[in-house]
């Protein structure tokens, strides 16, 4: 049987950062793929002051772990699936922040890793506890 | 940069075999390690579940006003 493939929510992103939490040993499963909008990997970049004044990680600590993390992510240009964005909007309804993600997970016919319950709802989302179970099935 | 080299012996007549069960240890040797480095790291971290709903919250928001900005929605 193949890796499971996922895209992943920012909040599972973010998430690696605590310590003593599940969702790390998962990140590292060489049967889980992940995949994330190129423009996470910016964003995540572009708050790197905020990560380090609340996590109190020395900056280049820092920067070794999001070396390893973003090892782990595909991370995808947007030309790859702006086209699925009307989608993701009606999709999402009032909820559209989320699109980029959602727009990712159509384009990619793929779940997306998460811890918003609306994503769960309109059928997207993916939990932390499924993959560790679908990943214990491989 | 510091080096580990191991030697190790290869049955003869399973030179093909060997090759590729070891480039599956390899690779998941290579994913424990970094695991273990990145879990040392993360020990020492104060990250609280607070701040990273906030901070997704503050990226997924400005990844939307951008889209807005380039007139995407």
């Amino acid at each position: 049987m193949g890796a499971l493939k996922v895209a992943i929510d920012s909040n599972v992103l973010f998430r690696t950062l605590i310590s003593g939490g599940k969702i790390l040993e998962l990140f590292f499963n060489s049967n889980l793929k992940l995949l994330a909008p190129l423009r996470l990997k910016e964003e995540f970049s572009n708050n790197e002051s905020e990560i380090i004044s609340k996590s109190k990680l020395p900056r280049d600590t820092l920067n070794s772990l999001v070396i390893l993390l973003f090892k782990r992510i595909e991370f995808v240009p947007f030309e790859e699936y702006s086209s699925f964005i009307p989608e993701a909007k009606k999709l999402l309804g009032k909820h559209e922040k989320d699109e980029d993600f959602v727009a990712l997970c159509l384009s990619k016919n793929l779940k997306l890793w998460t811890y918003e319950l609306l994503l769960f709802e309109i059928g997207v989302g993916i939990s932390t506890k499924e993959i560790s179970e679908r990943l214990d099935e491989l | 940069m510091a080096e580990i080299t191991l030697k190790v012996e290869i049955p003869s007549g399973f030179e093909k075999e060997f090759k590729l069960a070891l480039a599956k240890v390899i690779k998941e040797f290579s994913d424990r390690l970094e695991f273990e480095i990145a879990r040392e790291i993360v020990s020492k971290s104060k990250f609280s579940e607070t701040d990273a709903e906030d901070l997704s919250n503050k990226v997924k928001l400005t990844m939307h006003n951008r889209l807005k900005k380039e007139k995407v929605l």
